[in-house]
């Protein structure tokens, strides 16, 4: 680190010791400073790589040609040292190189060097540098830079090529040898070597004539010449005799810058294989002809067999083109013999889709599967077709199967019938399986009480879950399926069947799932000739659904009666002449007259105003009906119910009008409910405004409460040394007043809105007895009552919202309180049932009297003076809230208890 | 009469647009040894609760430019550490539950029917304030002190 810091310094030095620089002031520094401007910019510009380094070997100038050939800026070369481009390898050798060379005379040797290039590349530079000096001293080096990385690497590249062919001349195992333009060996391989038993070191440098003096004259001299004559490449075949054996040489000779090369190889072996080859297939040929003379007899005799065949006989070779197709053939497809001339292929005849499945069957047949009968579509010459079912067989020749041989036989006919029979059967599938109703026949019991099932058709299955078969294997099958209750009445109408000849009868029969179905059965009997039963052929449908629907009409019609009878609503039905037809029980209630009795009455004698009773229902008649139509009944005892009446006419099948139904609606009940409903909207409006308006008093009930706070305080402080007049004795107790004023506004805001404020329980465990413990603590019992507390058994905690139930309790204890001014006794009582907790104040104060136990939970009915009357409905609420009750018990004079009611935590 | 232990006064500051209350809540708290300061809006409360420090604040649920609770929130973040008690009107659980979860320290029923029941509740709340100060001077005194140990056995360790 402290070097590269080093450096950066020198680094920096130098940068700025080439900025200053003094105007020049003489010519001759002028005419200078031109002359190196001069040959600044031939420097600059010339793409010869440059550089000057100083006495230390950093680089003081580069031109842009160097700086570009190792991909660095000008100025990133300026102030490194030359070195650091070096290929490692290199620096020792150049600086020594580079050393010794300067130090004994100005220029150096040329040094081949290394560069690493910024992108990493290699390039291999060569230079020579010149020592610059002023005044005798080295002040730096210059150096002018050739690239030679590509010289580098096609000498290289040359140098490996002409080992690489060196090698492979040697390696041959064929003569091959090089000579001059004077017939001179300049080169000589290892098989020359080998066959001549001349050494290369021998026969290098020698001519032709000195290794061979017989030579001249001969065919190989005529050649070499000629090659080195024309430039042109030859060849030739050689005799020679070499150890008393003769050798067939093929000599080729190659015209090369220098001379020839020529290249020699043995061809006796193959020469002597020629002809062997040459002798044996004459031979050869002479034997097959007189083989194919006989051949050809007998095709032509199973050729004329074939052409008497009515089937169509083919042979095609592997690639399916046709080798001989009979007569019937021609005939068939209305090819021509012209056309089989020409050539014919079994894909030619076959339609285009089968093509694929042809070729896959005729490999399987090739490989010497067996494969049956295949049909496939014949084409015939007019574009026509025909279907064929083919048999084929492979063509083996000499052990190799060369093609198939086959028959073909048009099945037109036969596909035409198959075709029939399919479809007509598929027609009678049809219609016997899209029929619903179950096809069966039977045999006749000879008694003729019974058939046996014979044929059953196959949609029994769907229709019973059972199969076929299962009815007719097994006699009584049919028997113990049907639903016991309906055996005996089915067996019955069997006999029936067999005298008449016809009969149907619904049964139940036992589905395999498990469930009875609702069948119908019609059975037909035919007979013989004799008259005699033959067979039994009938249906069965599943009519379960239809029973099913009946079963519900039946239904229905005995329920609409149902709800007519046990309407609430007194319903009767009117003559045109106002006499009662029709009446539910309702209506005997409400008149306290029976049915018998009110039928055939007046319908208006049953109203406080007959007259309106009967224009009611003489409007129904005329406009068809009357809606909430008020009137009054009058039972026999005279009680009077209101009622609205809803009446319409009803009809016939004919629309002609029977008579008026008409439905009273008893609307007492109606009536004390909207009086309460009336109640409970003024009450929420009550609880609206009470809500605002205490909210609103907050803040100046704030306001009393802290004035008087100060007020108080500034009372108690000590008198100011000015000794000012004592306070007025009263006035603490003014205050007192005013301030509890205060807190019983507090609470009837805060009560209000308790009352008008919807609550939400939030109910944990609770201790109850620490709970009442705890309130009683926190309320001012005057000296004049006594308070006891008594828990008769052990609790455990109750799930309840201990603050709801705290502003209860408090509020028991303050109306127990109250309830007794001139002093008494408050017992709390904690106890349990099975399922409740209850906790009872009781007093013995002043008692409610009974006239006003009903309404003490209502909201502002209140005995006392200064109550706001919601106290209680407020404790009634949150006690509610709570899932629990309260209940009260009083005598006048001797005092009340207030209980309430928790239910407990289910262990 | 001091409203905490410390030496210096605790600063109180009251949000209330009703102006007796205001007054009064001011003099109350006073009278207590309290530094005492008011806002009528939540504008100002903020302004005054971002220029001065306060130990606590006394923030009316319904004030004339925003709801209290929106107040709350927003001191939550500017002033983390100023005690915050809401003043509700006759409360709702649900309406003291949010005023909780929204950062406030504690609420106090309005009207405040007793005063010294009130001034307790402020003074708990300083000294809890105080002690979680005291607590998190003496945690960080221990923590220097455990650090300085610890590098005190690194030196002589080497």
């Amino acid at each position: 680190l402290k070097k590269r810091r080093k450096a950066e310094r020198r680094r920096a030095k130098k940068r700025e010791g080439v900025q200053p620089r003094s105007a020049a002031t003489t010519p001759r520094d002028k005419a200078l400073r031109e002359s190196e401007a001069k040959f600044r910019s031939l420097v600059e510009n010339t793409a010869v790589p440059i550089g000057i380094t100083d006495s230390k070997g950093e680089f003081a100038y580069v031109n842009k040609a160097l700086a570009d050939s190792v991909g660095y800026t000008v100025q990133e070369l300026v102030g490194r040292p030359f070195m650091d481009f070096l290929h490692p390898e290199d620096r020792e050798r150049v600086l020594s190189t580079f050393m010794r060379g300067v130090s004994t005379s100005k220029e150096a040797p040329e040094i081949e060097f290394r560069v690493t290039c910024r992108d990493g590349q290699t390039l291999t530079l060569t230079s020579k540098p010149t020592r610059l000096e002023v005044d005798g001293k080295t002040v730096g080096f210059q150096a002018i830079i050739t690239d030679i990385t590509e010289r580098k690497r096609m000498k290289e590249s040359l140098r490996n090529g002409e080992e690489e062919y060196r090698e492979l001349a040697e390696s041959i195992s064929d003569v091959f040898f090089a000579m001059d333009k004077n017939l001179r060996y300049t080169y000589w391989n290892k098989a020359s070597e080998n066959l001549t038993g001349i050494s290369a070191k021998d026969a290098i440098g020698r001519s032709l004539y000195e290794l061979f003096p017989d030579v001249k004259g001969t065919r190989a001299e005529e050649v070499y010449l000629e090659v080195i004559r024309t430039g042109q490449s030859k060849s030739f075949v050689n005799e020679y005799e070499l150890d008393s054996k003769q050798f067939l040489f093929e000599i080729s000779a190659y015209p090369t810058k220098r001379g020839i090369s020529v290249f020699t190889r043995d061809i006796t072996e193959r020469k002597r294989m020629q002809d062997e080859l040459q002798r044996y297939s004459t031979l050869l040929e002479k034997l097959v002809f007189e083989r194919t003379k006989k051949l050809a007899e007998s095709e032509r005799r199973f050729r004329e067999l074939a052409d008497l065949l009515p089937q169509i006989v083919f042979e095609i070779d592997e690639n399916g083109n046709v080798q001989y197709v009979n007569r019937a053939g021609f005939a068939a497809t209305g090819l021509s013999e012209e056309d089989y001339r020409r050539g014919l292929n079994a894909s030619d005849m076959l339609a285009s889709a089968e093509h694929d499945r042809a070729v896959r069957g005729m490999r399987r047949i090739m490989g010497g599967e067996m494969i049956g009968e295949r049909e496939f579509t014949v084409l015939r010459r007019d574009g026509t077709s025909f279907p064929a079912a083919v048999y084929t067989a492979p063509i083996v020749r000499e052990g190799k199967t060369v093609g198939l041989r086959g028959i073909a036989v048009d099945i037109t006919q036969r596909k035409r019938m198959e075709e029939e029979i399919r479809a007509s059967k598929e027609r009678l599938d049809y219609v016997i399986t899209s029929n619903p109703a179950v096809i069966l026949t039977g045999k006749p019991h000879s008694d003729l009480k019974d058939f046996d099932t014979a044929y059953i058709s196959g949609n029994v299955a769907s229709i019973l879950g059972y199969e076929p078969k299962e009815f007719t294997d097994d006699p009584k099958f049919w028997e113990r399926h049907i639903h016991p209750e309906d055996v005996p009445r089915v067996l019955s109408e069997l006999p029936r069947l067999f005298r008449d000849g016809h009969a149907a009868y619904e049964y139940r029969f036992l589905h395999r799932d498990g469930t009875y179905r609702w069948i119908l059965e019609d059975t037909k009997v035919t007979r013989d000739p004799a008259g005699n039963p033959a067979e039994v052929i009938g249906y069965l449908t599943d009519i379960t659904e239809r029973k099913r629907t009946e079963e519900k009409v039946r239904a229905a019609s005995l329920y609409a009666r149902n709800l007519i009878e046990v309407s609430l609503d007194p319903l009767v039905t009117i003559r045109p002449d106002g006499k009662i037809t029709d009446v539910n029980k309702a209506t005997e209630l409400v008149t306290e007259v029976s049915r018998d009795q009110l039928i055939g009455s007046d319908f208006s004698d049953y109203f406080t105003d007959p007259e309106k009773a009967r224009r009611g229902y003489e409007e129904a008649f005329v406009k068809g009906f009357v809606k909430h139509y008020a009137l009054a009944i009058r039972d026999k005892s005279g009680k009077v119910t209101d009622v609205l009446y809803n009446a319409t006419v009803y009809r016939d099948e004919t629309g002609e009008v029977q008579g008026v139904f008409a439905a009273a609606r008893d609307i007492s009940e109606r009536k004390r409910m909207e009086a309460h409903l009336a109640d409970a909207r003024r009450l929420a409006v009550i609880g609206e405004t009470t809500a605002m308006v205490g909210h609103d008093l907050r803040n100046p009930l704030q306001a009393i409460v802290s004035t008087i706070y100060l007020a108080k305080r500034k009372l108690e402080s000590p008198p100011e040394p000015s000794g000012k007049p004592a306070v007025e004795p009263g006035l603490v107790d003014m205050l007192e007043t005013i301030e509890n004023e205060a807190y019983y506004m507090n609470k009837i805001v805060s009560d209000l809105q308790d009352y008008a404020t919807p609550l939400k329980a939030e109910p944990k465990p609770v201790q109850m007895e620490s709970l009442v413990k705890d309130t009683l603590l926190k309320i001012r019992i005057p000296q004049n009552v006594k308070v006891s507390f008594k828990v008769s058994e052990a609790l455990q905690t109750v799930m309840i919202d201990p603050a709801i139930l705290r502003r209860v309790f408090s509020n028991l204890i303050m109306n127990a309180i109250q309830a007794m001014p001139d002093g008494g006794e408050l017992t709390i009582d904690l106890s349990r049932t099975e399922e409740d907790l209850l906790v009872s104040f009781r007093d013995t104060g002043v008692g409610i009297p009974e006239e006003n136990m009903g309404k003490l939970f209502n909201p502002f009915f209140t005995t006392k003076a200064k109550g706001q009357g919601l106290g209680l409905p407020v404790c009634k609420r949150l006690v509610e809230a709570q899932n629990g009750c309260m209940t009260v018990e009083s005598k006048p004079g001797e005092g009340s208890t207030f209980t309430v009611k928790l239910p407990l935590v289910k262990p | 009469m001091m409203g905490g232990e410390s030496l210096e006064k605790k600063r109180i500051l009251v949000i209330e647009d009703d102006e007796v209350v205001r007054k009064n809540f001011k003099a109350i708290l006073e009278l207590e040894g309290y530094n005492v300061d008011t806002a009528v809006t939540g504008k100002e409360a903020l302004e005054k609760s971002n220029a001065n420090f306060y130990n606590l604040a006394l923030i009316d649920i319904r004030l004339p430019d925003m709801e209290g609770t929106q107040l709350l929130t927003t001191m939550r973040d500017t002033v983390p550490k100023m005690v915050k008690i809401i003043v509700t009107g006759y409360p709702s659980l649900e309406n003291a539950k949010d005023a909780v979860n929204m950062g406030a320290d504690g609420y106090i029923v309005k009207p405040i029917m007793d005063t010294n029941e009130f001034l307790q509740k402020i003074k708990e709340h300083l000294k809890k304030q105080e002690e979680a100060q005291h607590y998190n001077e003496h945690k960080m005194a221990e923590y220097i002190e455990t650090r300085a140990k610890q590098e005190e056995t690194k030196e002589t360790g080497t």
